[in-house]
């Protein structure tokens, strides 16, 4: 079975072991996405759905396109494509994004 | 002293079975120990020597040394281990597509330089396999760090499918003394006595035996059918893969007068597949996807013979191992390219 945190803890004062890992900055992450203000409302807003160009992640996105504008009055709703699935966004596509979008629904899949 | 050793035993046990470890038993990273990796390299605790992928946590030297210990590393291995996570930030290596990819491409490190020599790294029999504490440990502490600094946990950042036996330790050395051609840092622009690391996104090796075949053509083309096969992403994306010829392929080949940039071109003309072959594979129907493919690529047409890297250069060669059986081997890549980086010592 795996050691607890608080046996770990425990261990590392103990034995005065250097703790290896890092978690700071995963949170650090987490903690910028969470203080992004949440829409209230999508009625008028600007929606993106960003696919990864793997086939999965299209077919799913473009069906989670069909039932908001179905269900909301959303003033402009576009697919766009990154380049390659196996890399970040190209930062001149994510600023295009933040310029026209006020929502990004994005996904993954293979 | 028994009851000592059987209480670090104890230890040993309790924290392999923490997420600090691969799933081998690790070395305590006592202050002490890691204390004395840091004053090897002589930096302070707090300095970042890389943000780590996949998730770019900050690896101080602290960290870093504390996994090179639990790792079994020797302090003098520490400038190997800074010169592959500096090199593991280049974008041009995706290392962080790379290893939260559900593929099974990890950074295999390629070593050159006087520093081979001087650390006792391996690059003669068995330079993938066991026996040498450098190349086991050198490895094994990239990848530590890369687990806990960078979140590669398998199931978690790591959604590897199948993993491959490289996710341990990956890390061998070129055998320079007995290659006909520049080693691979030459040609990446250093001096032979600068000592460097070579990233490369690598699938495990799949070995070539060409025991009885006497020139290039003929152990080049086993190679070739290596190459050529339907489940390679490589073959997809045009990522650099790796060629590793043993010293007898090499010299069979430099023997007949073939410069190392003329396996390349061998390769890059003959590994290649019908573009209506390609379509049966990994993404069915889907290739005209792939722009990475060269240009002169009519996708349009079935026959249309599409080769296993972008440019001859992609298909990085370097040449290792002992001696016996002229062997070689196919490293499939992925969306990847190597980066080279020289080795402060």
């Amino acid at each position: 079975m795996p050691l607890s945190d608080t046996d770990l803890r425990k261990m590392i004062e103990e034995f005065g072991l250097v703790d290896p890992t890092v978690k700071e900055a995963i949170k650090e992450e987490t903690a910028k996405a969470e203080g992004i203000p949440r829409l209230v409302d999508l009625n008028g807003k600007r929606a993106c759905f960003l696919e990864n160009t793997m086939e999965s992640s299209g077919i799913v996105l473009r069906r989670i396109k069909e039932v908001l504008e179905q269900r909301y009055h959303l003033a402009d709703s576009r697919m766009w494509s990154k380049l390659w699935y196996s890399r970040p966004g190209a930062p001149a596509l994510l600023d295009e994004i933040a310029g026209k979008c006020d929502f990004v629904i994005s996904g993954i899949g293979l | 002293m028994v009851a000592d050793i059987e209480k670090l035993c104890d230890v040993i046990d309790r924290l392999s079975e923490t997420k600090w470890s691969d799933g081998l038993p690790i070395v305590p990273p006592t202050k002490n120990q890691v204390e004395r990796f840091i004053q090897y390299i002589g930096r302070l605790p707090g300095d970042i020597i890389a943000k780590v992928p996949p998730q770019w946590g900050e690896g101080t030297v602290e960290k870093v040394a504390a996994n090179a210990v639990m790792a079994g590393c020797r302090p003098e291995y520490m400038p190997i281990i800074v010169a592959a996570l500096q090199a593991m930030e280049d974008p041009g290596l995706n290392a962080a597509g790379m290893l939260c990819s559900m593929h099974s491409a990890v950074p295999l490190l390629i070593i050159n330089g006087p520093i081979r020599k001087s650390l006792n790294i391996n690059s003669g029999f068995n330079v993938f396999g066991q026996g040498w504490r450098a190349n086991a440990t050198i490895g094994r502490a990239v990848n530590l760090t890369l687990m806990n600094v960078g979140g590669a946990r398998p199931g978690e950042a790591d959604r590897s499918v199948l993993g491959q036996p490289g996710n341990y330790t990956f890390c061998i050395a070129e055998n320079e003394e007995a290659s006909p051609w520049d080693p691979l840092h030459v040609d990446r622009g250093l001096a032979a006595i600068d000592s460097a690391v070579t990233l490369i996104g690598a699938e495990p090796p799949q070995l070539c035996l060409t025991p009885s075949l006497d020139n290039p053509w003929d152990i080049l083309t086993v190679l070739v059918s290596h190459m050529t096969h339907l489940g390679s992403v490589t073959t997809y994306y045009q990522g650099q893969s790796l060629v590793v010829l043993s010293p007898e392929a090499a010299a069979i080949c430099a023997e007949a007068r073939w410069r190392k940039k003329d396996v390349q071109q061998f390769l890059f003309e003959k590994a290649r597949m019908p573009h209506s072959k390609l379509k049966m594979g990994i993404y069915k129907d889907a290739t005209d996807k792939y722009f990475m493919w060269p240009h002169w690529i009519d996708r349009r047409k079935g026959e249309e013979m599409v080769p296993m890297a972008r440019r001859p250069e992609d298909i990085v060669v370097v040449v290792t191992g002992g001696p016996g059986a002229r062997c070689s081997a196919y490293l499939p890549s992925w969306a990847t390219r190597s980066v080279t980086r020289k080795i402060d010592v």
